[in-house]
This record gives C-alpha cells, structure tokens and sequence, in this order.
C-alpha cells in the first residue's frame, strides 16, 4: 500500500496479502455508495436549481465529484484489461452478444420510462411548465436509444474474441 | 475455497499462529483464516507455508476441494 492510502485509511504498519485483499474489497464497497450518494446529492441538488432557476456552483463540485472519480476507475479498468470479457469460441461469442443485446434493451427500456416519468411530472413541475406528454416521452425514447446504442458498442467494445 | 492441512503439520512441527505468522511475515488472523478455510492464500504465501513447516505443496494444499 503506498503512503496516500495509509494515510487517508489511518493505517500504520505493513498489511498482509489477506488485510489488503479486504481493504480493496471494503474500499470498492465505499467507492459504490460513494457513487451513489453522489448521485443523489446531484438530483437534488440539480432539482433544487431548476426550481429556483439558477445553476448553482455546489451542483457542478457534486457532478466533479461524481464524475471526476468514475472516469478514473472506468480508466484504471480499461487499461488494467480487468473489464474485458474473453470468449473463446463463436458460440461464445454469439451468446455473450445476445446477453448484452437483451441487457442494452432492457436497459433503454427501464431509462425510457424513467425519464419520460421524470420529465413529464418533475421537470414540469420544477419548472412551473405545463407538461407535454408527447415531446416528453419522445425525448425520454430518444435519449434512451441514444444511450442504449452507445451502451451497446461500449460493452461489445469490451468482448476479445481469443480465437 | 481450498481444503488444507497446515494446521496439522504447524501443530507436528511445534509453532503456534503466532510463530508461523512471524515467520511467513502473514499475520496471526491471516494463518487462523487459512487453516480454517476461510482464505485462499497467494500462491508466494502457500510457498511461505511450505517452506516454513518443511514440507511442499502438495502435502499441504489438496486442489481436488476447489469449490470455485
């Protein structure tokens, strides 16, 4: 462990494989509910600001600290080759890419119906706007297959054919 | 996790988990873990094991209990 994580952990002293294999176990735990805390924080805060509408500085620092840790853990990931699935032969390969076809629509489905949800009653409501269903839930399917399509690439991007 | 026997040759060799923790640079839990099955040791700490009670692997580690 280097000097930064004893220090922010309060440890003294050299751990063993067994200690260190827990605090990287506890210390993922805490980056998740980290995350999702942070999460919150934004959409309140972010809600909080379209009520009274006026970006505030305190929800960009939140989106900093959501944002700014993910994309070193999704870079860390990345390069260290630990989020790459291998496969080894074409069934495999034909398997995994259904599994992740059925997950991506799953996926926009459950974004669809949130954000068409979130946008026809919060926003309106946040916004003192009379709500519109149709460009609403257009705009929730549109952003959701948007996302979806990236998602998809994204997680197929991560399959290495070994064969 | 992996069935093993290094309670059984820690004790035929005399060491305490305090003695064998010393002298594998492991901690007490960590040996307690171990010989209860609990933990996987690395393989560089299984070969710390071995060396420390004077035996090898095999006689220790019985690969045929994996359960993952």
């Amino acid at each position: 462990m280097n000097l930064l994580e004893k220090w922010i952990l309060g440890l003294s002293g050299a751990r063993d494989e067994a200690q260190q294999k827990a605090i990287s176990s506890i210390g993922l735990q805490g980056y998740i509910v980290t995350y999702l805390v942070g999460c919150i924080a934004l959409i309140i805060s972010f809600g909080w600001d379209l009520y009274t509408g006026n970006l505030n500085i305190r929800t960009i620092l939140i989106a900093g600290i959501v944002i700014i840790p993910a994309m070193f853990v999704m870079y860390r990931l990345r390069k260290s080759g630990s989020d790459q699935t291998e496969v080894y032969s074409e069934t495999d390969y034909r398997r995994l890419i259904t599994h992740i076809k059925w997950q991506v629509g799953l996926s926009v489905v459950n974004f669809s119906v949130v954000m068409s949800l979130v946008m026809t009653y919060g926003y309106t409501w946040l916004l003192h706007d009379k709500e519109n269903y149709f460009f609403n839930v257009l705009d929730a399917i549109t952003c959701g297959l948007v996302w979806g399509v990236c998602m998809y690439f994204y997680a197929k991007h991560k399959v290495v054919k070994e064969y | 996790m992996i069935e093993n026997r290094v309670k059984q040759y820690r004790k035929q060799r005399g060491l305490t988990q305090i003695d064998l923790a010393r002298q594998t640079g492991l901690t007490r839990q960590t040996i307690g873990l171990i010989e209860s099955g609990k933990y996987n040791p690395s393989l560089k700490a299984c070969l710390k094991i071995a060396a420390v009670l004077f035996t090898g692997l095999d006689a220790l580690f019985n690969p045929n209990s994996f359960d993952d």
